[in-house]
């Protein structure tokens, strides 16, 4: 039957090309979007590493230096920014950050152990971050006091970072090359996801901020962890006891939550445009093979009308009809399932694993049958209208 | 000809309109996305008020210090500008003016965050702000620091209730308080050099440590005749040869030059150190990208044409037998296409005026004010002609190869 089938199709097949052409096309924008759609969907599932609920952040805009440059005067009055805003009613934790979650732009280094090499982002912080942001620690300790003094500085890694460069050893007290440094690990976290949770998230590395001397970059975030139920309205109050610490500094005071709402917004936005515009482009495709297949099925009256006349049943024409839709898909999906099947390999993009790749072609796979087999029944139909005797004298 | 042409399409695409359905939907859904990126790009790029002197504008929207282990890409500082832009030649004005600022404020109790921009008095005389009430400030203004602002009119609904008038009272945005001179008409978020909520002279800023920055946070607005842009993008670019970075142990020279915004975009994209501008490559990629997206739309034309066409294959046998050559076949099938996608642009160039004031209408992009105008129209004709011709051509091909005899026994291959 089968080989039938691929007889009858081969024989069409310059008419077929463009149509296999065009459902290929129609395959490969539905895995793109169903690709992304599954690997947030995955990303979203899994742990963030900090809670972003009741927490505020403090902007301090100086006004003068930038982030690189400062002066050791920046440095104590953040150290008495800090101080003020932990005094606070209402503030549970506070910390400094010089980049806060959720925020566009990022610090990146390299960190090298015995010929291992991790790129990763960098986050200098004060010791209260831990709670400010509620890390979950697996391993070690975060900084504290201990750490003053010490003179081989301390960091945190979260646990990929830990995995990529030291394995399955343990990475607390491990003594590594940071650049023109050395750093000892102190501590594990299980994951940081700085971006949110829509993407997956990298190796991360804290960096300890002490204020202790004026080489210290201050950063330029306060994170505060509020008491739950802390209303918006305190926030110009909060503004009003900080300012005075910090004459001639702009400051601003952000929900971590409206931070989180406007990152998502911007991370979703592609996926939303480019998901519309495929629904119409599939709305587009379907219409269009409606009526090739229309087409197809009334030049083929006659010989649908022989195969009647020769005994067929109403539903073998009708399966046949199906069966070569379905043929002709198979054919047309298969070269674009060899081709998205090497996107593992080739490894362009960063964590496109060959379980999420193969989810999304099944996927794709499932709507462009779908697709194919619904613009076909009505043809189908349409063919098997007729008696065999009106069929076979049909012009 | 072309009239029994225009007559004979017209009478086929009422004849099948199932066909004619789902082949104008397609053009018309293609051609409505191109026009609404399209639309977008023109928002961004093109000369719209308050920069209605564009095509006489020159900026300088980058600047980077590089040295022999760090390259640091940020904007123009104050003295950088102060001391290699005077008396350019053929230049008419230099307009200075800072990126803007998120800043809170709360009048009435309630937080509002509005962007703040500082620039100095030439900026108003540069750009071309349509004023609502009282005027900009001037260079007076700003060489004596006076605390004035020129506001938007969501700025002035905001703090004063709509329907007021603003100038006269203050306003306290960011903990400095300032005098009201000027409300302007809202300036769309993304055109990157005017907007603002808030406009101050640079002089009122709380510390003076801009004037020290080579490298800082400033675009810089060059006005000159457009014959002399040529003489004076070439002395601009000596004059950055030749300027040494004040600290000439990390950083040993600037890169940077007098651009239009289109070529600044696409240096930014392509050359990360400002190195060189690649304006044809942006405008190439923006052309591959808006043919990836055609090539689906265009594929199903060519099927739904293909399987029209085939349809007629006694027509076309009649015609062949009595005579008509290859190509008045094409020429028939190629305008039967073409007025297809005519039509179906026309009628997505429609639609996307409906989406386009949904946009607006939804705030998604803050202030943006997105239009059809007469340029989107010509590239939207551009846009469909291509797009009939592309997804003609094929099939009127194919169908003006058939042998008269087979044709007319109804016959295709």
């Amino acid at each position: 039957m089968i080989r039938h089938l691929l007889k009858l199709v081969w024989h069409r097949k310059r008419s077929t090309g463009l149509l296999m052409l065009e459902i290929a096309v129609s395959f490969l924008v539905v895995f793109g979007v169903a690709l992304v759609t599954l690997r947030f969907a995955t990303n979203w599932r899994r742990p963030l590493g900090f809670e972003w609920r009741d927490v505020w952040v403090v902007t301090a805009d100086t006004n003068v230096t930038s982030d690189d440059e400062w002066t050791a005067e920046d440095v104590t009055r953040t150290r008495q920014l800090l101080a003020e805003a932990q005094s606070l009613q209402h503030v549970e934790a506070a910390a400094a950050t010089l980049i806060a979650p959720y925020e566009i732009g990022g610090s990146f280094g390299m960190l090298e152990h015995e010929n291992r090499s991790a790129r990763m982002s960098v986050l200098e912080v004060t010791d209260d971050f831990v709670g400010a942001a509620r890390l979950h620690l697996v391993a070690g300790r975060f900084f504290g006091r201990a750490d003053d003094g010490s003179n081989v500085p301390p960091v945190v890694i979260n646990r990929r970072l830990a995995r990529a460069l030291f394995e399955d050893d343990d990475p607390v007290g491990k003594v590594i090359d940071r650049g023109d440094r050395s750093v000892r690990v102190i501590g594990v976290v299980d994951e940081f996801r700085q971006f949110g949770e829509l993407l997956s998230g990298g190796n991360v590395l804290f960096e300890r901020v002490s204020f202790a001397s004026a080489d210290e970059r201050p950063p330029r975030r306060l994170m505060l962890r509020m008491e739950p139920g802390t209303p918006a309205g305190y926030q110009p109050e909060l503004l009003r006891r900080l300012a005075p610490v910090t004459p001639g500094w702009s400051l601003s005071v952000e929900p971590l939550a409206a931070m989180r709402h406007s990152q998502l917004r911007l991370q979703m936005a592609p996926l939303v445009v480019g998901a519309v515009v495929a629904a119409f482009l599939l709305l587009m495709v379907a219409l269009g093979l409606l009526g090739v297949l229309w087409q197809n099925v009334t030049r083929r009256t006659r010989e649908l009308g022989l195969r009647r006349a020769a005994g067929a049943s109403r539903e073998a024409v009708h399966r046949q009809v199906l069966l070569e839709l379905v043929l002709v898909t198979s054919l047309a999906i298969a070269p674009a399932l060899v081709l998205v099947l090497q996107l593992p390999l080739l490894s362009l993009f960063d964590g496109i694993e060959p379980p999420l790749v193969i989810a999304a072609a099944v996927a794709a796979m499932l709507v462009v049958y779908a697709l194919t087999t619904a613009c076909g029944l009505y043809p189908s139909r349409v063919a098997t209208r007729l008696a065999p005797a009106d069929a076979l004298r049909w012009e | 000809m072309l009239r029994s042409y225009l007559k004979l399409a017209w009478k086929v695409l009422l004849r099948r309109k199932f066909f004619t359905f789902a082949s104008l939907f397609g053009v018309a859904f293609t051609l409505l996305v191109l026009t609404v990126a399209t639309a977008l790009l023109d928002h961004v790029f093109a000369p719209h008020a308050p920069e209605t002197r564009m095509s006489r504008t020159l900026g300088l929207y980058g600047l980077a210090e590089t040295g022999p282990t760090s390259t640091r890409t940020y904007f123009a500082g104050w003295p950088f500008v102060k001391r290699y832009m005077q008396d350019l030649p053929g230049a008419e004005k230099v307009a200075l003016l800072q990126i803007q600022h998120e800043v809170d404020s709360y009048p009435r109790g309630r937080k509002v965050a509005s962007y703040l921009k500082r620039t100095d008095g030439a900026f108003w005389q540069v750009l071309d702000f349509e004023f609502l009430e009282g005027q900009p400030y001037t260079e007076d203004d700003e060489r004596q620091a006076r605390p004035v602002a020129v506001i938007n009119e969501t700025t002035r609904a905001r703090f004063f209730g709509e329907g007021t008038v603003a100038v006269g009272r203050t306003i306290e945005v960011d903990g400095q308080r300032f005098r009201v001179v000027g409300v302007v008409k809202d300036v769309p978020f993304l055109r990157v050099v005017p907007f603002a909520d808030v406009w101050v002279p640079i002089s009122t800023a709380r510390s003076d440590a801009y004037k020290r920055e080579f490298v800082g946070d400033f675009f810089a607005l060059v006005l000159a005749d457009p014959a002399r842009h040529g003489e004076l993008r070439r002395e601009f670019a000596a004059r950055v040869a030749a300027a040494r970075p004040p600290d000439p142990r990390t950083f040993t020279r600037f890169y940077g030059g007098l651009e239009s915004l289109f070529e600044f975009a696409s240096r930014s994209l392509f050359s990360p150190r400002l190195e060189t501008a690649h304006p044809g490559r942006l405008q190439g990629l923006l052309a591959g990208l808006a043919l990836l997206f055609m090539l689906l739309p265009a594929i199903n034309l060519v099927n739904l044409n293909l399987s029209r066409i085939l349809e007629r294959t006694g027509e076309i046998g009649v015609r062949k037998a009595f005579g008509a050559s290859s190509w008045t076949l094409v020429g028939q099938f190629v305008v039967e296409s073409l007025m297809l996608s005519l039509v179906g642009g026309a009628l997505g160039f429609v639609l996307s005026g409906v989406v386009l004031r949904l946009l607006n209408a939804t705030g998604v992009i803050p202030y943006a004010h997105l239009t059809l105008n007469l340029r989107i129209f010509l590239w939207g004709v551009v846009f469909s002609a291509a797009f009939g011709l592309l997804s003609g051509a094929y099939p009127a091909w194919r169908m003006s190869r058939l042998h008269p005899v087979e044709a007319l026994r109804g016959r295709t291959r």
